[in-house]
């Protein structure tokens, strides 16, 4: 004969267990079975030191960035390739496409894309210390970066890239004002 | 003005004994209700299944990308990367500086406790190398191969690949390298 399994009751949003038992009826699972699993991999979790929801947040806005084709590499060498490289008009250029790009991708996948900027900003672009964005009235938004250990030029091409990608959200830039590790960037709507 | 406040529905919900009292326990050290745990632990198994994907496979890609992050990584768009590749020589410097971030890394994974596990540094490669890359690691032979990387980006991988290996005291024996396709042959040290 098993073994009784001793049981406990926990409490939980009702609108999450209506969707946790739809997802066990299709998954040929009980409702109990599903729960336990869940549990154990939010355990897994917690002994690395983070949340599950943390983890599962950081999941998904890495994925919105590898969709875009961001890539992840090593910070030293990027700033190697960047002061070997002709820093030039052109190459700001280049940033600002590349975030007129990502401002295009991020209209294309989301339907309010200002909303979700200041989470994806702030987890994607670990680079920097404090990334903040504050959309005001009047069609007004501020984009405040601080980021003192990083490279100068660096941060120019950040600020290039965030203009691109805002122009895409229709927005211009009326202000850029980069000084050693603060970049303050407002923005106005296009009419 | 007036405010109307969302009471949440909430309903009991059985789970092992054991689970149930591991819960409480971090929920106590953490400071946390084990309300907000669970919903917090099943909400991340909507987003999984939501996304086509299993728990514990976001949990891991989560964690690969953290690793990423505190090992000295950055994001940067892909087509930026490849211009400043591509105006760039791959000089014997950059080829070790490619080399020494891989040996970083290495050592990064050594520290973690994950260098012994070879699908755990398989994920946390396909994670770090962009181009969503198949890798195999065997006791003697580590494959990359991702039709997405160009020349110079596969030779910037390579070297990146044999600095983690050596930080591992492993001696590389043999190189192939060609466009998106990198087969490096490797002993223990001393064999």
């Amino acid at each position: 004969m098993p073994d009784k399994v001793e049981k406990k009751l926990v409490v939980v949003r009702s609108d999450i267990l209506e969707k946790i038992q739809e997802m066990a009826r299709k998954e040929n699972k009980t409702l109990f079975a599903i729960v336990n699993e869940i549990l154990q991999d939010a355990l897994m979790a917690s002994e690395s030191r983070a949340t599950i929801g943390d983890l599962a947040r950081f999941y998904q806005l890495m994925k919105v960035e590898k969709d875009s084709g961001a890539l992840i590499i090593p910070a030293d060498l990027f700033l190697k390739l960047i002061r070997r490289s002709e820093y030039n008009e052109e190459l700001k250029s280049e940033w600002f496409l590349a975030g007129e790009w990502y401002g295009k991708y991020l209209t294309a996948k989301f339907e309010r894309p200002l909303d979700v900027l200041p989470a994806l900003l702030s987890t994607c672009l670990w680079h920097l210390s404090e990334v903040k964005v504050e959309v005001r009235a009047e069609g007004k938004t501020l984009v405040n970066v601080i980021a003192p250990n990083i490279d100068q030029q660096v941060l120019e091409l950040t600020g290039k890239y965030l203009e691109g990608m805002m122009n895409a959200l229709g927005y211009r830039a009326v202000k850029s004002d980069i000084v050693r590790g603060v970049a303050i960037l407002e923005f106005l709507r296009r009419l | 003005m007036f405010t109307k406040a969302i009471k949440l529905k909430r309903k009991f919900l059985a789970a092992k004994e054991n689970v149930a009292d591991k819960v409480n326990e971090i929920a106590k050290e953490s400071g946390r209700t084990v309300f907000s745990i669970v919903n917090e632990a099943l909400s991340a198994f909507i987003v999984a299944k939501e996304a086509g994907r299993s728990l514990p496979s976001i949990i891991e890609e989560g964690k690969n990308a953290q690793l990423a992050r505190n090992a000295g990584m950055i994001l940067v768009p892909e087509a930026s990367y490849d211009s400043l590749l591509e105006s760039c020589p791959i000089t014997p410097r950059i080829y070790d500086g490619w080399k020494s971030a891989g040996t970083v890394f290495g050592k990064y994974l050594y520290v973690k406790e994950i260098h012994e596990d070879t699908k755990s540094v398989e994920t946390a490669l396909k994670e770090v190398i962009g181009g969503n890359p198949d890798i195999t690691l065997s006791e003697e032979k580590l494959v990359c191969i991702s039709p997405r990387l160009g020349v110079k980006q596969t030779e910037a991988v390579s070297a990146f690949l044999e600095g983690l290996l050596q930080s591992l005291n492993l001696t590389v024996t043999a190189k192939e390298v060609s466009k998106g396709i990198i087969i490096i042959n490797f002993k223990q040290e001393g064999e």
